[in-house]
């Protein structure tokens, strides 16, 4: 296997050498190691250039070592399992690993968008803004265009996603947030009380930002008690640790979620093991324990390939045994360089020089000295030179003067630390700046939670590990646990700190990144100040700043800074943006879990699904459920099969299934009472064995639901509701039992799916169903009169009949309980044989009712009144109702409103369109001159032409017999029609009895 | 009894078992369901009569159903091996005055959640904490999974769970619950 150059020859606590790997990136393959992330092996085999920026497409390298990166963003895996923007330095190895770089054309060394840096003075902040105004007509045609094409990062992939995502939920007294030193000590002191903890992990390995060699807690090396650490908590039962597990969001009411790599990390997921999983933990209590981010220091040409952030060397060289160079410069404004520069030391690395930006040094930098490390004070960098790597950097006093040019092929620069206050920001605890560590840090919480740590702007071991301790013993406490003997907190000893000092803008007049992810420069801020965006978020907003899939976490403050300067502020005074979820990127995939395709709502079936397949049909999703749209013959177009049904049900009989419409048990003394305050009209009245169609309201006045509603006894009533709102229905019910009149003896409950239902509709019907059933029933006129209601023993079995019609034909409503379902169709279908019964869906459903006037859910459209519905005169006057008083308004009533209208079409071609506008001259058709709709069409095989239902401003009275047209101006139609009644098929109702 | 031809909203499914075996699910057969509501004020008196306890989330056991409380004066009663018809009219003649009866047998299907890791599977679905802490045997609620309502009585502190699923539901719950379960 080839050497990987950059890969020292003993170290790196995270790998495993006896386990090597072969990767691919950009189709050249590489070796690395099990436990080697690709920014890591990328490294190892001295791989610099990883990506291209946003904008300018400059050459960029790894940046950091975690989840804050913002320049190694690549493609990762192929075909339907491809992902964008994954960063380099979350991807951990596997063997077969393909990585692309993305955002450039042809070659990630030679990219010809590169030619924007040539441009770069236009394409300064607001960019888009300002060149893409005019003309209007130029946005969807040429500029959408261009800007879809040059902007955004990778490509998603095309195909489905063949990948498992699923959700989880968990429940903690404490949740400890990042399992650094601050995080491992909170969650052994709560563990130990007893409490249910649960730790949650980023990276796959615990320690956070501690040196595992170089640091020692409780006597011991770092690494060794962190190992201790995880496994005395692996051992508490009531403690669980996540790694792989990003913290993402911080909810109201103590509500969070995180996002789980469960298999990220191997080549393929095993059999049904999802690749990520959604969490949603709800903690009693939550200690935030999320470290700090390194800032980079702001001057000229600071984002070339070699450039990296200090920290994130020390954890290249810790973690993988990797430095990217041989010969490093090391820039800093704070102590923990230093650790960077001794670490380098001891492994070889050849240590250029270490420029402070302070002026006096301070011990950590005597200790350098005094270790044979060079050190220069007050010294800054001016410029870092190279092509697509860095060769060398060149310095500058603090007065802006040069110095000298070192050469290097590695620059480690540290700005300071930023405090991660991004999980209490979302809570709305707004930060505080702190000039002591130049930082923002978490103020008074808002929500049930704590920071502790380097998130809490401690940033020594010994006083991290004391805090994390007292804060994992706190809210254990606050969550209700006992806490005995609070035990005393993992024991270190405390460096002294030599203050960082302000350095936001290294003098020079170049390109001097502030933003990497959004190529936003120190020049942007100030441009953005100087055209008079004053807000920070709005600055934001204008310049990019902190956006993107590391929202900020590196550049937030140095830009805020810049802000501040430029304004001649302090920068408390231009404070922070609010950090909102999520705090890292999420797959839409995890958001979505099992909930997509064809499972993105649940299915209904009904208890006669397989009789439906039985008979060829095709269905439809109405709601949840699926109901048969209709039942195809060979050979048949879809009018033809629609027109069939529908006719045949008129001429000699058909089944339909209404299993799907709501069914709601009423029991009470005070039943009828309760009816007769939910309907408009009464109730009181109604014998038992009698059903009624009811009208009900909603609270406003307009039409809510419509069904047929029975009287089974006394106290006993039967609702159906329409399929689509019989959740609403019952909803609304029982808000009004338990909130408007919790005195009535009213009690409900769904009976949907308990009883499932045919309508039998046509002149052959009572001959079939008295076969079918057996002559269990007495079908006659007398026995079972229209609107009657009838419960019956076939064979056994309970069963309730219905004389009740949707269709105008003579028909009848069975319902059996939903074991027997299946059985009553192939009954009642055997029965029609000889009389040429057919089975209809919704489609000849909807023409049988339209021919009769019937209104559903498209006049009910929640926009309409009883009285438009031509159902004014149902509306009671003897007795309250929900929205009687609101259904009285003026606006309710006004003589102007569109009521319902039948329409023909009179000419002998075109059609009648749902939707179309319903306008007096077909010339002059515009939202002035529009007098209404139409709601409903067929092309009616009873009446021989196209017929449909409307709102007509005026309706019958004013235009009875009237020709208008009807136009649909999508498709450029226009049509003329006939305005009548909307009962066309029979109006006088002769043919219910048969 | 009747000699129609009876189905099943699973239709011939009874049973799950995951290839790890960490979680099996069982479509319990031959229960009756109703569900009963004490007259306005009379709830006490019902309870008292059907010899049930109405702790909110606390199922009772008599020695013929289980009783699982609903909202104040509302109990889903659930009897094993009991005939839907002769169940439902025991209860209506035993609570005769008291209150009122909905026959419920044929409403939903029940799933029998049990195996090591019942609890890991019902926390893919479950927003509610059935940590043994929280809740034992005798344990119930109605809340959601997967979109779907869902009755929860937890029968044993192994733990086991039947789930009471609505009937038109039931092959959607059952292809997400068989799916998730499979990884253990």
């Amino acid at each position: 296997m080839t050497r990987q150059v950059n890969r020292l020859d003993a170290g790196g606590a995270w790998i495993d050498r006896d386990q090597p790997l072969k990767f691919k990136f950009d189709g050249r393959i590489y070796p690395g190691f099990a436990g080697d992330t690709l920014a890591s092996a990328l490294i190892a085999n001295g791989v610099k250039l990883m990506g291209r920026s946003f904008k300018y497409h400059r050459p960029r390298g790894v940046l950091t070592a975690g989840s804050e990166e913002p320049n190694a963003l690549v493609e990762l895996r192929t075909g339907a399992y491809r992902e964008p923007n994954t960063r380099a330095t979350m991807v951990e190895l596997f063997d077969g690993l393909i990585a692309t770089s993305q955002n450039r054309s042809p070659s990630l060394k030679f990219d010809l968008m590169a030619v924007n840096q040539l441009f770069g003075r236009f394409l300064t902040a607001g960019f888009y803004y300002k060149t893409f105004m005019w003309p209007a007509s130029f946005w969807e045609s040429v500029y959408e265009k261009i800007i879809r094409r040059s902007a955004g990062l990778g490509r998603a992939a095309t195909a489905e996603d063949p990948d498992i995502y699923e959700h989880a939920h968990a429940h903690c007294d404490v949740l400890i947030v990042g399992g650094g030193p601050a995080g491992l000590a909170a969650a052994l002191s709560a563990g130990k009380t007893g409490a249910r903890v649960i730790l949650v992990e980023e990276q796959p390995n615990a320690g956070g930002a501690v040196s595992p060699t170089r640091d020692e807690i409780d006597g011991i090396a770092a690494g060794a008690w962190v190992a201790q650490a995880i496994s005395e908590l692996d051992a508490h039962e009531n403690v669980t640790v996540m790694t792989r597990t990003t913290l993402f969001g911080y909810y109201d009411h103590n509500v969070l979620a995180a996002l789980e790599r469960v298999t990220d990390h191997l080549r393929a997921a095993p059999d049904h093991q999802p690749r990520q999983r959604l969490w949603t933990i709800r903690a009693k209590q939550v200690v935030l324990a999320c470290g700090s981010h390194e800032r980079m220091l702001t001057f000229d040409n600071n984002d070339l390939p070699g450039v990296i952030l200090s920290g994130a060397v020390r954890k290249f060289a810790e973690r993988f045994g990797a430095i990217p160079g041989r010969r490093v410069a090391i820039c800093t404004n704070n102590d923990d360089a230093y650790e960077t520069a001794h670490l380098l030391k001891v492994a070889g690395i050849e240590i250029v020089l270490v420029a402070d930006a302070r002026s006096t040094l301070g011990p950590a930098g005597q200790q350098a000295l005094a270790a044979g490390i060079r050190v220069e004070t007050g010294i800054l960098p001016a410029y870092a030179h190279g092509m697509q790597r860095v060769s060398g950097v060149s310095l500058q006093n603090i007065d802006g003067n040069f110095t000298e040019k070192v050469a290097c092929d590695l620059l480690a620069v540290s700005g300071g630390f930023s405090p991660d206050v991004n999980l209490a920001s979302q809570t709305g605890a707004a930060p505080v700046w702190r000039d002591d560590i130049l930082g923002f840090v978490p103020t008074k919480p808002v929500a049930r939670e704590r920071s502790a740590g380097a998130g809490n702007g401690v940033f020594d071991l010994r006083n991290c590990l004391i805090e994390g301790h007292a804060a994992g013993l706190e809210a254990a406490k606050t969550a209700g646990a006992k806490v005995g003997r609070k035990g005393s907190a993992p024991k270190a000893v405390s460096r002294e700190i030599t203050a960082p000092v302000a350095v936001w803008r290294c003098p020079g007049k170049g390109k001097a990144f502030v933003d990497f992810q959004n190529d936003v420069t120190a020049k942007d801020i100030q441009l953005a100040h100087q055209e008079g965006y004053v807000s920070v978020e709005h600055v934001k907003r204008y310049t990019t700043l902190g956006m993107s899939t590391d929202q900020g976490k590196i550049s937030n403050v140095n830009g805020i800074a810049l802000l501040a300067k430029a304004r001649g502020q302090d920068i408390p005074e231009v404070g922070t943006t609010r950090f909102r979820p999520p705090y890292s990127p999420v797959a839409i995939g995890a958001f979505a879990g099992h909930e997509r395709g064809k499972n993105f709502q649940p299915t209904r079936r009904t208890a006669m699904h397989e009789c439906h397949e039985k008979l060829g049909a095709v269905f439809i999703e109405a709601g949840q459920w699926l109901r048969p749209q209709y039942y195809p013959q060979p050979g048949e177009t879809v009018m033809e099969t629609i027109w069939r049904e529908a006719d045949q049900v008129r001429k000699t009989a058909g089944i339909c299934d209404v299993s799907t419409l709501g069914k709601i048990e009423i029991f009470g003394t005070d039943s009828a009472e309760f009816l007769n305050r939910l309907y408009i009209n009464g109730w009181k009245m109604l014998a038992p064995g009698k059903a009624r169609y009811g009208l009900m309201l909603r609270e406003d006045g307009h039409v809510f639901d419509d069904g047929t509603t029975s009287r089974l006894a006394d106290d006993h009533f039967f609702m159906t509701t329409t399929t689509a709102n019989a959740a609403g229905v019952l909803a609304h019910m029982e808000r009004a039992s338990q909130v408007l009149w919790p005195d009535l003896d009213v009690h409900f409950c769904s009976a949907t799916e308990q009883w499932c239902g045919v309508a039998v509709a046509g002149p052959n019907t009572r001959k079939i169903l008295g076969n079918a059933f057996g002559y269990a029933i007495d079908l006659a006129d007398d026995a079972l009169p229209f609107m009657g209601v009838r419960t019956f023993q076939w064979r056994g079995v309970t069963a309730r009949i219905f004389r009740i019609s949707f269709s105008g034909e003579l028909a009848f409503e069975v319902n059996v309980p939903w074991r027997f379902g299946a059985a009553m169709w192939d009954a009642i279908w055997a029965a029609g044989q000889d009389h040429e019964l057919v089975p209809y869906g919704t489609e000849a459903l909807n023409v049988l009712r339209i021919e009769k006037g019937h209104v559903a859910g498209n006049e009910l459209d929640g926009r309409t009144t009883a009285a438009d519905m031509g159902l004014g005169r149902m509306m009671s006057t003897k007795k309250p109702f929900v929205g009687q008083k609101m259904a009285g308004r003026v606006g309710m009533t006004a003589p102007d409103r569109a009521t319902l209208v039948g329409i023909k079409l009179v000419q002998e071609t075109g059609r009648l369109r749902g939707g179309a506008h319903l306008v007096l001259d077909k010339n002059d058709a515009n939202a002035e001159t529009s007098l209404g709709w139409i709601s409903s069409v067929t092309d009616s095989p009873g009446l021989g032409c196209w017929i449909g239902l409307g709102y007509l401003k005026g309706g019958l009275p004013a235009h009875e017999g009237a020709r208008i047209h009807a136009v649909f101006p999508m498709y450029d139609e226009a049509v003329e029609v006939e305005i009548c009644s909307p009962h066309f098929f029979d109006p006088d109702g002769e043919r219910l009895n048969g | 009894m009747a000699d129609l031809q009876t189905a099943a909203p699973l239709g011939e499914v009874s049973e799950f078992s995951a290839d790890g075996g960490g979680a099996v699910l069982q479509v319990r057969p031959d229960f009756a369901m109703v569900q009963v509501f004490a007259k306005t004020g009379k709830a006490g008196e019902l309870a008292q009569k059907l010899d049930i306890v109405s702790d909110p989330g606390k199922a009772g056991d008599t020695s013929s159903f289980a009783a699982l409380p609903l909202s104040p004066g509302q109990w889903m009663l659930i009897a094993d091996n009991a005939n839907a018809n002769t169940f439902g009219q025991e209860i209506t003649e035993q609570i005769s005055g008291l209150g009122y009866v909905s026959e419920q047998s044929d409403a939903r299907i029940c799933i029998r959640v049990s195996g090591p890791n019942a609890r890991d599977l019902m926390a893919r679905g479950c927003r509610l904490d059935l940590h043994p802490s929280v809740t034992a045997k005798g344990f119930c609620a109605q809340t959601q999974m997967a979109q779907v309502g869902v009755l929860i009585h937890q029968v044993s502190d192994e733990p086991a769970y039947d789930l009471y699923v609505y009937a038109g539901f039931a092959r959607s719950f059952w292809h997400w619950l068989t799916e998730t379960a499979a990884q253990f």
